[in-house]
């Protein structure tokens, strides 16, 4: 039987070959042969080097035409995707965007997704705590100076703003008169405010009729607390933790939050994700974003194909989307840019000025006829003299 | 009420990034058979870079753990705003049309 030593030793001489997860694999099944089968130290050798032959086989070959693969394993499971989102009704539940619209919506890197959503998680000894997640939820939900008022009109005798507010809703939020009255203050052209009893009554000045409606309607809708752009914040419950979901997305204000888990709550959007995380992490939130409406689905596509769409995307440092702005806008072939889209637009172009097309690409060469510079046309034969 | 200390670094969507020096640099091009302008790029101004504190020029080496091999490395080169607004000045520039509207 062979030492556990020789065997670290040797996987660790030939674990250069084998990637971690196959190296951590192969030393859990050869301590546990070495136990059954009492291995000799060539056995545990030949075994190595069967495993590093195997893994090699299983390589892509290169000039494999790996993007060609990961598009149509992304397309064909597309064509079974629903084109409808679920609506989740009412109160229970946050509505997402699902199916084929989400996908399009990631590949296409919009900047402003249907349905941002944050999934934020409560640090380590809060977690269990159903009082501090509420605290939270409060913290984050925008409060509007209508949701807490009880009536509000234009005094147009007076030229000011009349706003009754509701005691019981100040005290729900944890407001009192006098921050809203300094919040209110914030406003542009707000000239003074008084309270008398519940009453707020704000003047704008010397305005005209127009103007004082408009600022009325910019009073009301003025947010009191909570971060920017985020509608709705529900607690649930999962395992053991409960877990706030919000309806619209702000990642940097939600990590300044005490309380909040900056190591694992994240967001939907990736656009944010790549401004508050960087490049690497919105790389990753594509390939979760993906992978989870895919499995909603039901359906499963190998990670790499994913991965490859992920690492393409990110490339230069920003999301591209794949479309005629991004990536595929890029190309350096004409033909290739016309036969994706605005076909014209570029043919013309190239024409005015005289483009040179150097048909080095798969597109251009499927046009004209030719084999396309990939697999068997990565390679050209030379004639020996 | 205290700041909170913020370090997305932290956050598990983010893998651990590492500055090359030169001479690592220099191997990984030559490992790789490149120049610099081939390598995948990431910009100053990424939340990550202006943490560990890259500059434009750099290499930058990434580390991710979340791929079907276990851990794999991936290296990104460094680019400031200025260099990204020259790798975009291919396109040609715009001469007049006589008549436009030909399109």
């Amino acid at each position: 039987m062979s030492d556990l030593s020789y065997i670290d030793s040797q996987l660790e001489k030939h674990g250069k070959k084998l990637t971690k997860r196959i190296l951590d694999q192969l030393k859990e099944k050869l301590y546990i042969a070495n136990e059954k089968h009492n291995l000799s130290n060539k056995e545990v050798v030949a075994i190595i080097e069967e495993c590093i032959k195997a893994y090699e086989v299983s390589l892509v070959d290169p000039g494999e035409a790996v993007g060609t693969i990961a598009a149509q394993s992304l397309g064909e499971p597309g064509t079974q995707m629903t084109l409808n989102t679920f609506h989740y009704a009412g109160v229970a539940d946050i509505n997402v965007t699902l199916g084929l619209p989400r996908i399009i919506e990631i590949v296409d890197a919009r900047k402003d997704p249907n349905t941002p959503v944050m999934r934020i998680y409560l640090d380590e000894d809060l977690r269990e705590n159903r009082d501090k997640a509420e605290e939270i939820v409060k913290e984050i939900e925008g409060t509007t100076i209508d949701s807490i008022s009880r009536s509000s009109k234009i005094d147009v005798i007076n030229m000011s703003i009349v706003i009754e507010l509701d005691t019981y809703k100040m005290e729900k939020q944890g407001l009192t008169i006098e921050d809203i009255k300094e919040k209110l203050y914030k406003l542009k052209k707000v000239e003074s405010i008084e309270d008398e009893d519940n009453f707020l009554t704000l003047k704008a000045g010397d305005v005209s009729l127009m103007e004082l409606r408009k600022f009325f309607n910019r009073v009301k809708s003025h947010q009191l607390k909570g971060i920017k752009n985020i509608k709705r914040a529900l607690i649930k419950k999962e395992a053991d933790e409960y877990v706030i979901y919000t309806e619209g997305s702000n990642l940097g204000e939600a990590f300044k939050i005490p309380g909040v888990d900056i190591s694992k709550s994240i967001s939907n959007d990736i656009n944010e994700v790549q401004r508050v995380l960087g490049i690497e992490a919105a790389r990753k939130a594509i390939v979760v974003e993906i992978r989870k409406t895919l499995e909603e689905q039901g359906l499963e596509v190998d990670v790499r194909h994913i991965m490859l769409l992920a690492d393409l995307m990110t490339m230069e440092g920003e999301i591209k989307q794949i479309g005629r702005h991004g990536i595929s806008g890029e190309k350096s072939s004409i033909l290739a840019r016309a036969s994706f889209e605005v076909t014209t637009n570029h043919l013309m172009k190239a024409a005015k000025f005289g483009e040179i097309d150097s048909l080095s690409g798969v597109t251009e060469n499927v046009i004209i006829g030719q084999p396309i510079p990939m697999g068997t046309g990565n390679v050209k034969l030379i004639m020996k003299k | 009420m205290t700041k909170k200390k913020i370090n997305i670094l932290d956050n598990e969507f983010v893998p651990e990034h590492t500055i090359l020096t030169e001479e690592e640099s220099n191997e990984i091009l030559q490992k790789f058979n490149v120049t610099f302008d081939r390598l995948p790029l990431i910009l100053e101004t990424d939340p990550v870079v202006k943490i560990i504190g890259a500059k434009s020029g750099d290499i930058i080496k990434i580390v991710r753990s979340d791929s079907p091999a276990g851990k794999s490395v991936f290296y990104r080169y460094v680019i400031g705003e200025d260099t990204k607004q020259g790798l975009e000045e291919d396109s040609v520039d715009e001469i007049i049309d006589e008549e436009p509207g030909e399109e």
